[in-house]
């Protein structure tokens, strides 16, 4: 078989139509409902891409939407703390991204996005071109080293590879999970990003929190050091205090207020200004955060910035009304969070929708809902709702549960499963 | 096909419908219609006086594995039944990702005027999965949380004797979503899908506590 005719077969997911479809080398024909049927490309099938494709799908059938991704089955970044130590199998968090195009009834390619032509609305991958009438970016974070100064090619590769951040997911989850297993003593670190635009604000505490309780689980002669450029975790600290008090002390060592300067990865050092050099023997080094390459690529973020550049009610890219953005790559100050992603992936859906019947909807906020667990069968969970008045966001409520529970737990995992359901028609 | 032939073939598929379930109904948002009487445990009906107050139950309708809750809020409710017409139902299945009560816990359920919610008052339905929060005095309609539609309703009636019957679904009802989302779990309880999806002929009220282990509340 050629090349044309291996993609032909392999490189096309569809899922209504994957008996008539068809490839040329500069053009993916993949067929629509109707000749008249208008295309959204969703591009990045996270949590946001995903729910967007079903939802726009649901909404109106004759609309034709194509998700592509890199990736060839899907990997949960959210609950892969829990996986990381034994607490949920592997199979939780994989899932087909085919069941979920075949079910929903939209298309899957997976293929890496090369670039962009929003002039000719043409999207350029590996696998060929393909058209599209609306756009929706859904590609997530990438990792900014330079913020702690690691800029030389090979300390970033170390970085990279050596102390995976793996809040990307696949292999950068594989490999620290390694590493935590193969862990036989010493300090193990965990950093934080400054401020709160990192994906998954509670995330790195409930990483130290739980590699802390499987290290005393098994006898670890160690303790994680939890570096923190925040003066407390800014969600959730007292269920965090609580547990690092009562349930893995001795396990793990927190320093707040860390402005950290410099994570030198060859010696194994953190710069700080507030503590000086802090050793480690192995770690995860996690990085401040900016939005995926292709958003810089086409023009989508504004000098001196980290984040897309978007009509904030909108979601369309500033100056192009064809381009919606969503997921964490958006520039507006929700928590980078699953739940945060799909509630507001359903809205993204719906003004996808909305566009393409030359109409306009009421805005609606996301929501957040966080769960973190502290040990094997405990968790605590934050909530938080948005309104937008004069001009900015601020929470209109927050609600917490900071003391660790089973119940807590219980509805975590139910949490989990019911979004990898609805998002992937997952068989759990 | 001729004309004739073609009525002829939806004649006979309407009453192969009609001998099993009526889908169809005169009543503006009424998607479901099949009168079932409601049993105690023992088989006998299950009258309206042993509706205790506050009070959540469960019994399945219009299939085997859709959970339904059987409350009476204290007070008038839209659509209640009963003396204080506070009696309601509710299909149980959450309309936001079909959560639902299972017999080893339910994260939905019923939550007396002396309870705290996530609105801060009680006599809510309130799902803690994601929390969405559902008013059973408004017909199921949605308070708080990601829900995009109210509950469905649960048509009921009674008899001379005051015995309960369900006798309908009003509203958006998630049967598909709930059989396509919860597969592996219906498998695991009732055996097949098949038996899952078979429409009741009767259903038993028992008390939402006797049914599940443990009520998650949050």
């Amino acid at each position: 078989m050629d090349r044309r005719g291996f993609l032909k077969f392999v490189g096309i997911s569809a899922g209504l139509f994957i008996g008539s479809v068809s490839f040329s080398r500069d053009l993916i024909n993949i067929p629509k409902p109707s000749p008249k049927s208008p295309r959204v490309v969703v591009v990045g099938a996270g949590w946001s891409g995903l729910t967007v494709a079903k939802y726009i799908k649901k909404g109106n059938p004759s609309v034709d939407v194509v998700l592509v991704d890199k990736r060839a089955h899907f990997f949960s970044c959210p609950v892969s703390n829990l996986w990381l130590v034994d607490i949920v199998p592997l199979e939780m968090l994989v899932h087909s991204y085919l069941k979920a195009a075949d079910t929903y009834g939209y298309h899957f390619l997976q293929a890496t996005v090369i670039d962009i032509d929003r002039n000719k609305r043409k999207v350029y991958t590996d696998k060929g071109v393909i058209d599209y009438d609306f756009l929706v970016l859904a590609p997530g974070i990438d990792y900014d080293y330079e913020r702690w100064n690691i800029k030389d090619p090979k300390e970033l590769e170390i970085a990279r590879t050596k102390y995976p951040p793996a809040f990307i997911p696949g292999s950068e989850h594989i490999y620290l999970k390694r590493k935590i297993h193969n862990f036989e003593g010493g300090e193990f670190l965990v950093t934080v990003p400054p401020g709160l635009d990192y994906r998954c604000i509670p995330g790195p505490y409930e990483r130290a929190t739980l590699i802390a309780w499987f290290f005393k689980k098994n006898k670890v002669k160690g303790k994680v050091i939890l570096v923190d450029p925040h003066s407390d975790p800014p969600v959730k600290a007292k269920g965090f205090h609580y547990a690092w008090d009562k349930i893995v002390k001795g396990y793990i060592d927190y320093y707040p207020n860390a402005d950290i300067k410099y994570v030198d990865v060859i010696n194994r050092k953190v710069r700080t200004e507030v503590y000086g050099d802090i050793d480690f023997t192995d770690g995860n080094i996690y990085p401040p955060c900016r939005v995926a390459d292709i958003v810089y690529k086409i023009g989508g973020v504004k000098k001196g910035e980290r984040w897309a550049n978007i009509d904030p009610l909108k979601y369309n890219l500033i100056g192009d009304e064809r381009v919606f953005i969503s997921g964490d790559a958006r520039n507006q100050p929700f928590s980078k969070s699953g739940n945060t992603a799909v509630t507001e992936a359903k809205y993204v859906a719906r003004r996808v929708l909305a566009s393409i019947e030359g109409k306009d909807i009421p805005y609606k906020p996301p929501m957040t809902l966080c769960y973190s667990a502290v040990d094997g069968n405990k968790a605590v969970w934050v909530r938080l709702t948005y309104k937008y008045e004069n001009g900015q966001f601020s929470f209109a409520s927050v609600r917490t549960d900071e003391k660790p529970s089973q119940k807590n737990f219980k509805a975590y995992i139910a949490w989990a499963k019911a979004h990898y359901k609805d998002m992937l028609a997952a068989d759990l | 096909m001729n004309r004739r032939d073609f009525l002829k073939t939806c004649g006979l598929i309407c009453l192969l419908i009609e001998g099993k379930i009526a889908f169809s109904s005169s009543t503006p948002g009424v998607s479901f219609k099949r009168k079932v009487p409601l049993k105690r445990e023992d088989g006998d009906p299950f009258n309206i006086k042993y509706v205790k107050r506050y009070e959540p139950y469960i019994f399945f309708y219009p299939y085997a594995s859709t959970p339904c809750l059987l409350v009476d809020v204290g007070r008038k409710a839209e659509g209640g039944i009963g003396k204080g017409s506070g009696i309601v139902s509710f299909s149980l299945i959450c309309p936001h990702q079909w959560t639902f009560p299972t017999p080893s816990e339910t994260f939905i359920t019923y939550y007396g005027p002396d309870e705290t919610s996530l609105v801060d008052r009680g006599n809510v339905i309130q799902c803690c999965v994601h929390m969405s929060v559902f008013d059973p005095l408004k017909g199921g309609e949605v308070i708080d949380g990601p829900a995009d539609y109210p509950l469905a309703r649960i048509l009921l009636d009674t008899d001379k004797e005051g015995n309960l019957y369900a006798v309908g679904v009003e509203g958006k009802d998630q049967f598909h979503e709930f059989f396509q989302a919860n597969r592996s779990t219906l498998k695991r309880l009732y055996g097949s899908l098949k038996k899952a999806k078979e429409i009741v002929k009767e259903s038993r009220v028992i008390r939402l506590k006797d049914y599940t282990g443990e009520e998650i509340k949050c």
